[in-house]
């Protein structure tokens, strides 16, 4: 996986230049990194039998998605942006180098791991990237909002 | 909630439900990991197999690194790298995509390092992210409790 920083910053920019729900875009681009629950099955030392995999993949992540679309006045339109999260989250994971392939993106209907070896999980500048990228759109987006402001005074 | 979006919900949570247990159920069948395959070397012997762990020692005599796998119950196997030409250090983490020739020993035809401060780094940069997200989500959203459904704030309705 990209870090979650990564993951964040894209849904950020994804939904500042698109002016769709910028705050579901960037939940949405955490949801399947849930499956980092196994995380903490680890640490307390307990096997997790693969249970939260599914979360990792496009079908569990889409579900996730649509179960917390439930909790919005507007079921529709939150589950927009938290789906284009979602999709933000596997297009990164899939330029990710791995030897053993990277995310089941067809799964339940297929268990191969699909990726296009290309950055790696560790490769820091990738961060660093997004945040160059997200303060640029930011001052861009702040200066055009003072020239508003201003032309329509 | 209302009663269609609690059916919904209910449905939703099955379907996920039952692609956990299909998950768990099938994982060693359609892609074991490296504890399923252990346990069954014979089955898996002068296959090809991938896992990642820590290197914990390297013997530069025999070529050879002891990895410790990452998951519970944290097996231990030994790597040959008489085919790789990888520069590893104790501590780093590794990928490794080789053949399986022995119950704990593996001779690796690609090896993917991860430096621990790398790895660690990981991590550590991925913190901001939650409080970033967070101060994201509630500065546009509140949650009420009456109807049990998130509404926007009204300066950013």
């Amino acid at each position: 996986m990209p870090d979650w920083l990564t993951h964040t910053l894209t849904g950020w920019l994804i939904g500042k230049t698109t002016k769709i729900n910028i705050a579901l875009i960037v939940i949405g681009s955490l949801i399947p990194d849930l499956v980092k629950i196994n995380i903490a099955f680890t640490w307390l030392g307990i096997n997790h039998l693969h249970v939260f995999d599914p979360l990792h993949t496009p079908v569990g992540a889409f579900l996730i998605a649509g179960i917390g679309a439930l909790f919005f006045e507007d079921t529709k339109k939150a589950f927009i942006p938290l789906s284009i999260g979602v999709i933000s989250h596997f297009v990164l994971d899939f330029f990710l180098v791995h030897l053993s392939g990277g995310t089941r993106l067809f799964f339940p209907l297929s268990w191969d791991k699909l990726n296009y070896s290309l950055i790696r999980s560790e490769d820091y500048w990738m961060t660093i990237c997004a945040i160059i990228i997200a303060i640029t759109v930011l001052i861009i987006y702040k200066f055009y909002d003072q020239k508003i402001k201003v032309f329509s005074k | 909630m209302h009663h269609r979006n609690l059916i919904t919900g209910i449905i939703l949570i099955v379907i996920i439900g039952l692609l956990m247990i299909y998950s768990s159920i099938g994982h060693n069948v359609y892609d074991p990991d490296i504890d399923y395959i252990i346990k069954n070397f014979e089955k898996y012997n002068n296959t090809q197999v991938s896992f990642t762990g820590e290197i914990i020692e390297i013997n530069n005599i025999s070529n050879n690194i002891l990895i410790k796998l990452l998951e519970p119950p944290y097996h231990k196997i030994i790597v040959n790298l008489n085919n790789t030409k990888e520069n590893l250090n104790k501590g780093d983490y590794a990928e490794i995509l080789g053949i399986l020739n022995g119950k704990n020993h593996v001779t690796a035809e690609k090896i993917l390092k991860i430096e621990r401060w790398k790895h660690n780094l990981i991590y550590l940069r991925s913190l901001p992210a939650i409080p970033f997200a967070l101060y994201l989500f509630f500065k546009t959203w509140k949650f009420n409790k009456e109807t049990l459904k998130f509404e926007r704030r009204k300066k950013n309705a």
